[in-house]
């Protein structure tokens, strides 16, 4: 069987394809341009998601949230803090979706509970005296670096050869089909040509311009927003508003800091997006709604990261865009046709196990192989291994 | 938006870059590496990850001092010239790409790993929290202590395993309580000063230097 896969993009997407690919007996090559999670995954403000936030818009990605959370939950523990998270009402407006919200997360099997108020001020006494209602969902924190680690340290261990600071210059495509890819070693300058029939398309919001250097047209809506963080755990659960999806309606903590995400717009390039620091103090009073001390902390940081959305919007309708991943397998659809190539885009990072076996998968059905896969029930390994000396590392 | 220069060093021959770059106040010398990286100089190469001060990758010598590059403003350097360099006292693997592995390497197996049985807050809360060392190396670059002293941010985290009450306490207490562990320290808190988290590695030495062998 062909053994060699080209794993384009080290962030969530591509360490979880280059690990499920190393246990399916194949042996992945994965090429980053820069540091591994320096993208989008590393800058995720760190919700693990169960998936009620997508459940009144979508169940299927609310399901998938929480399958994906679960496994998440018991194969990389050590990267999670596992508190769970609370939807709050804040305004009149908002009470009128906590019955319709707590279905929805009943529909999408998310073991949702209300929560009488008095008893949120003693599990969480931060927050706001003033709410209606609350929701109790299983919501965790990720630590994106030491998650997308522990992938691919797995990842080290089965075989697969993790090149950071590798960029793929050209993938090279002869009578419709791939033959290898052109790298360029950034630490040493040297080209190499990697002979490879399979290729795996994993670049998040960089996707396109990946896909384009096949031929291909791939629309992705690279879309950044700006989070910020304070000095100080104002709460230890994830605290989201409780009301359509919109910004500045979530709050994770991360070890001493609390965060919170997210404005929204369009960038046309994501090599060019510029942290808008006047979304900060929008977003702190936001959060002060819900948690009214969290603007007198003290201001750590503000950044933004791109969501890697799949397909083509204004920047009006930019929040329409589906959360969901797909898994495209160039031989079969689209005008241009390239056999061998597959991209895996959209997703978030909670998702990105998922992505993994749904890339994996695709490539088995190009070399007409079943092969099953096995990392949703194997622990992962501490991201500390990603430097032991068998790691290649 | 003022006018500054960036002055990275390179690896290979000695040699520095010096970019000219327009920024904000607010700008973050991650984003201006960033900025050199797609608009002047492709061939610059920095870690970077969680731009929040979270994970670690960041840390570099800014203007002399080690700090993380994601949570340093050229507002608060307050200089129009800006140096930037690779941590000291690690492998050097591109301009400002250190190999962070025998300090990782020197740490005890499930240190500051999340456990089910932590409480960070009230009696009967169980809720869980990350420790605070997110493994950066400053401590280890900033410490004058060279040979083969394990160094700050190993030995913190093995006495907070020792406080934890971790399965592997005879271990970790031979290894902290080495000739190359504690011992070795020689009071210069440079660790402390040097630490973008709050963890005070100085004071957990002091504490196993308490310790009885």
């Amino acid at each position: 069987m062909e053994r060699r896969v080209v794993v384009i993009g080290g962030g969530g997407t591509g360490i979880a394809v280059s690990y499920d690919l190393s246990r399916r007996g194949f042996l992945p090559i994965l090429c980053e341009r820069g540091e591994l999670t320096s993208g989008t995954t590393g800058r995720h403000h760190g919700q693990l998601h169960c998936g009620a936030r997508y459940a009144m818009g979508d169940r299927r990605i609310a399901k998938e949230c929480m399958h994906e959370s679960s496994i998440l939950r018991a194969i990389a523990p050590q990267a999670i803090e596992y508190n769970g998270g609370l939807f709050v009402s804040v305004t009149e407006e908002d009470d009128g979706y906590t019955e319709q919200f707590l279905d929805c997360c009943a529909d999408s099997g998310i073991p949702a509970k209300k929560v009488p108020v008095l008893q949120v001020r003693e599990l969480e006494p931060a927050v706001s005296p003033n709410i209606r209602s609350a929701v109790w969902v299983p919501d965790g924190t990720i630590d994106p670096w030491r998650l997308v680690l522990s992938f691919a340290s797995g990842a080290a261990l089965h075989g697969a050869d993790l090149r950071p600071y590798t960029e793929v210059l050209d993938i090279e495509v002869h009578s419709g089909a791939v033959t290898g890819v052109l790298v360029r070693n950034r630490l040493t300058g040297n080209d190499e040509r990697i002979h490879t029939a399979l290729v795996v398309n994993a670049g998040g919001a960089w996707a396109g311009k990946i896909a384009a250097l096949a031929g291909i047209q791939l629309d992705m809506s690279p879309s950044p927003g700006t989070m910020a963080a304070v000095r100080g755990r104002a709460t230890s659960m994830v605290i989201s508003r409780l009301h359509p999806a919109g910004d500045g309606d979530i709050i994770v903590p991360q070890r001493r800091l609390s965060i919170i995400g997210s404005t929204q717009w369009l960038a046309e390039d994501p090599d060019r997006v510029r942290t808008r620091s006047e979304d900060i103090p929008y977003l702190t009073e936001a959060a002060d709604m819900m948690v009214p001390s969290f603007s007198s902390l003290p201001f750590h940081a503000a950044w933004s990261a791109s969501r890697p959305l799949f397909g083509a919007a204004g920047n009006e309708r930019v929040r329409e865009l589906s959360r969901d991943f797909i898994c495209i397998n160039h031989g079969e659809s689209g005008g241009n046709r390239v056999h061998g190539l597959v991209s895996i885009v959209g997703g978030k990072a909670t998702t990105l196990r998922g992505m993994g076996e749904a890339a994996a998968d695709s490539v088995c059905s190009i070399i007409g192989q079943h092969i099953p896969c096995s990392t949703a029930d194997a622990l992962l390994p501490g991201h500390r291994s990603y430097y032991s000396p068998g790691a290649k590392r | 938006m003022k006018e500054y220069v960036l002055k990275v060093s390179r690896s290979g021959p000695f040699r520095w870059s010096k970019y000219q770059i327009k920024a904000e106040e607010t700008t973050t010398i991650v984003e201006l590496l960033e900025e050199v990286e797609s608009t002047v100089d492709p061939t610059l190469t920095y870690r970077h990850s969680c731009h929040h001060g979270s994970c670690g990758t960041c840390a570099c010598i800014i203007n002399g001092k080690e700090a993380l590059a994601c949570r340093t403003t050229v507002g608060a350097l307050g200089t129009e010239e800006i140096t930037v360099e690779p941590l000291r006292s690690f492998p050097r693997e591109g301009d400002l790409v250190a190999h962070l592995g025998s300090m990782i390497r020197s740490m005890p197996a499930a240190g500051s790993y999340v456990r089910e049985d932590e409480c960070n807050r009230r009696e009967g809360a169980v809720f869980q929290r990350f420790e605070d060392c997110i493994e950066c190396g400053c401590c280890m670059s900033a410490c004058p202590v060279g040979g083969d002293f394990i160094g700050p941010a190993p030995l913190a985290m093995m006495n907070r395993e020792l406080q934890k009450g971790s399965k592997l306490q005879e271990d970790i207490r031979s290894k902290a309580l080495s000739r190359s562990g504690a011992p070795s320290c020689r009071d210069h808190f440079a660790c402390s000063r040097a630490c973008p988290s709050y963890v005070y590695p100085g004071r957990h030495i002091q504490e196993l230097k308490k310790l009885e062998r």
